[in-house]
């Protein structure tokens, strides 16, 4: 027939799993359209994505997408000659046999037995309507094609999608099944149900319908990438419900749409009050707190979130809004607004079991929060503090920590001494961008316990400290003034250190408000008898340039800090899964440096001081896009609407397993922190290593959800 | 002042300090084992509040002059100043 392509077959076989290709052409009349349909066999990895591309006699490629029996349609005068077929195996080229025309009508004919106009469908709403015609709920239930937002009742009813449609201007747009967002334009949203779809596609005022996926999840990226959408798919009914996710952080915006009706209550820790009491589990195991103010109900505005972190991250682990679905969005949640000190986000984990057991339901915290200020080997007092309260929880008690962000930043230095030898150490004081210099410089270093080490430190061009050593009886802590920085060195007792190992802190403070630039010198001289291993983490305030190492001492593993390296806690490393976004103004932000479908460059590697593995499981954390607290000020550049920002960081690839492990919990309340560890051990994959294989940047590897 | 029993951060926070009865220093205490009903009550005179029981760590808002006599009893493991962190994004 003129104009139309030919219907062929194809068959092939990829990695000794049989696939049929069936290749049916779209031609110029409207009415007909050929499909693509692969019946697939289960993949271990990845949902199986193809491409044909179809090439002319002319040589012009004509390029169908393929997914599921979905594609973009073409037209072409030409026989097919030749399919090149692309999975990840690699490229396969299958030749094809040409059939009857008559065999053409028919296959027509069974396609156009129902009314939905299918040359007016995108590809992705023409696949779940061809699934829905197929085989109704079932099949749409069991389909894989990520058309979003998709909303599947679990008892009677038809399925209901969000859609685009292209219109005229004025079209009336008044259909049973069918609500649409706004009486005229050209372009509107609505929200319809799949059986409307054949009245709504025969309308001559319409002109195409597209499946919403671009006003989907704003976290799609991420989403897609961890096969959450097709976990989401096959378990509709887990969404987290019945499981409290704790957020320790920066407070939260509780009148934010995303959280609506699900925030229990809010610990501020910030305001004065009268604390919490736990007086319900039988031995009051959680004791209580006498400062700050819990607030329920009403009275939860009464808590505000001017940093704006919290409330990112809260929404990443249980947001709910058509907009942007966090991972748990059936979940509630108790936040705790903190002053970031260790001891009162202690005192929170305490609060939130507490409050879980008061209500008899499983808890996970989530504490996208760290400090370099300890021996990287979890025997500091928050790591300590977490141990025990993990000795009075009962099953159904986790907590998540984000992994840190310094993968590349040069805060980690190592030397060796050996003994009754004098080495130096050299990092380097350096202006930021601005032009600045910090104040102030922090340095904590551990060695081995069975020597003893005295340690000077020398300004840039000018004249070191007398040394200071470890004494038992007098404080350990020297004072000296070179120029104009005080030197503050301290040596504790190792009778003071949990882990046996001698501590050292260094502080420069300057007294101008900018220390030295250039060159400083820690003079560390080993009077002991025992060769001396020191590892020593540098700090500085956030808005400067850290204090680096000098190359020979610089290392680029163990920054995972605390509450990170407990051995107790998951610990997040984060993915990146996009590096781009259009902000409010529709400014197409540029690409920062990440490369993107892969570990982030920023994520801070284990191992942990005492060679355990950390991370524990890698998630997504850049650019995440996520709830605005609306009393923040972010960066204009960083907003995406006023509901919207975007944010980075192991910060947010924690939310993202502190929402998994909600949904794990739904579906089994008695899952150990252990137990949930395992399980993510076993489906996390690192691209070409075996499975369960660890590194220090990715820990088990991203989590494919889809596997859970 | 047991300086075996304090760790550097406490230690520096506290140099050149006079030993006054503000409650400056949150800090962590580790003990040797729970407490009983004495210790309980010694800290509590010192300004420890709302100890947890059976734990062998807790935290407390204190002064340097409880800080210092708290290092002197001998069910004390360690004491810890107690630092700020920071958020991860």
């Amino acid at each position: 027939m003129q104009g139309i392509m030919e219907l062929c077959t194809a068959e092939y076989t990829a990695n000794q799993v049989g696939k049929t290709v069936y290749v049916i052409a779209y031609g110029k009349h409207p009415h007909n359209r050929y499909e693509v349909e692969l019946e697939n066999t289960p993949s271990p990895v990845f949902v199986p994505r193809f491409q044909l591309t179809h090439k002319l006699l002319t040589g012009k490629l004509i390029e169908l997408e393929t997914k599921f029996a979905v594609f973009k349609s073409f037209s072409s005068d030409q026989q097919i000659g030749m399919v090149t077929v692309s999975d990840a195996d690699g490229e396969h080229q299958i030749g094809v046999e040409q059939t009857p025309d008559f065999q053409i009508e028919a296959e027509i004919k069974k396609l156009l037995k129902k009314e939905i106009r299918y040359d007016k469908l995108s590809a992705n709403l023409a696949s779940i309507a061809h699934d829905y015609e197929k085989g109704g709920l079932t099949t749409v239930k069991a389909s894989l094609v990520p058309v979003t937002p998709l909303s599947i009742p679990s008892v009677g009813g038809t399925p209901e999608a969000i859609i685009f449609i292209r219109c005229k201007e004025d079209a009336e747009i008044n259909l049973n099944g069918v609500q649409v967002n706004s009486p005229q334009g050209e372009i509107r949203t609505a929200k319809i149900s799949l059986d409307a779809l054949e009245t709504l596609s025969q309308d001559e005022n319409i002109f195409q319908l597209d499946a919403a996926v671009k006003y989907s999840f704003l976290n799609d990226i991420a989403a897609e990438k961890t096969q959450l959408k097709n976990f989401r798919l096959q378990h509709p009914d887990l969404n987290g419900e019945g499981v409290i996710i704790g957020v320790i952080d920066s407070g939260i915006d509780s009148l934010h749409p995303s959280f609506a009706g699900r925030i229990l209550s809010i610990w501020d820790q910030e305001i004065q009050g009268l604390g919490w009491q736990d007086e319900n589990s039988p031995d009051k195991r959680w004791g209580k707190k006498s400062y700050g103010q819990v607030l329920t109900g009403e009275f939860l505005k009464v808590s505000i979130d001017k940093v704006g972190h919290g409330t990112h991250v809260a929404a990443i682990a249980a947001g709910d809004d058509e907009e942007f679905q966090g991972v748990a969005p059936g979940a509630d949640l108790i936040i705790v607004k903190t002053s970031l000190n260790q001891a009162h986000i202690a005192d929170g984990i305490e609060y939130i079991f507490s409050e879980a057991d008061r209500l008899g339901r499983p808890a996970v915290v989530n504490l996208s929060i760290g400090s370099h200020l300890n021996a990287h080997d979890g025997t500091d007092f928050l790591s300590a503090r977490i141990k025990d309260i993990y000795k009075r929880v009962t099953d159904g008690k986790i907590i998540v920590a984000a992994a840190g962000n310094e993968g590349n930043n040069n805060i980690r230095g190592a030397i060796v001494i050996p003994p009754k030898q004098t080495v130096e150490l050299e990092f380097a004081i350096l202006q930021n961008s601005a032009g600045f210099v910090p104040p102030w410089a922090l340095f904590s270093g551990w060695y081995q316990g069975n020597t003893t080490c005295e340690i000077s430190v020398r300004p840039p061009k000018g004249i070191a400290t007398p040394y200071k050593g470890v004494s038992d009886t007098e404080s350990p802590t020297q004072v000296s003034i070179v120029g104009n920085v005080i030197i503050t060195i301290t040596t504790p007792s190792v009778s003071a250190s949990p882990n046996g190992d001698r501590e050292i802190q260094i502080k420069l403070e300057s007294v101008s408000k900018e220390l030295p630039k250039g060159k400083w010198e820690i003079i560390i001289r080993n009077t002991g008898e025992n060769e001396a291993s020191l590892d020593i983490w540098s700090m500085v305030d956030e808005r400067f340039k850290d204090a680096e190492f000098f190359p020979a001492f610089k290392r680029d593993d163990m920054k995972i800090g605390s509450p990170g390296c407990t051995g107790e806690v998951i610990t997040v490393a984060a993915y990146t899964t996009r590096n781009r976004w259009i902000d409010a103004k529709n400014n197409d932000r540029p690409k920062n440096p990440f490369n993107v479908d892969t570990i982030w460059e920023g994520s801070s590697p284990g191992p942990l001081r005492n060679g355990s593995l950390k991370p524990d499981i890698a998630a997504p954390g850049v650019m995440i896009i996520s709830a605005l607290s609306s009393l923040s000020t972010p960066s204009e550049d960083t907003l995406i609407n006023q509901k919207f920002v975007v944010k980075a960081g192991t910060s947010m690839a924690c939310p993202f397993i502190a929402g998994l492990c909600a949904l794990l919990l739904q579906r089994d309340q008695t899952l150990t922190a252990d137990a949930i560890k395992t399980i993510l051990r076993k489906n996390g994959q690192i691209p070409e290593k075996d499975p369960e294989t660890h590194d220090i940047k990715w820990g088990y590897g991203l989590v494919d959800v889809a596997k859970l | 002042m047991n300086f075996q029993k304090i760790d550097a951060s406490l230690s520096a926070a506290l140099h050149g300090k006079h030993f006054t009865d503000e409650p400056d220093f949150i800090v962590f205490i580790q003990t040797t084992k729970p407490l009983d009903d004495e210790q309980r009550e010694e800290l509590e005179k010192l300004g420890v509040m709302d100890i947890p029981v059976k734990s062998e760590i807790f935290s407390a808002q204190i002064s340097a002059r409880a800080v210092a006599e708290i290092s002197e009893k001998p069910w004390v493991r360690f004491i810890s100043l107690s630092e700020h962190l920071r958020l991860l994004d």
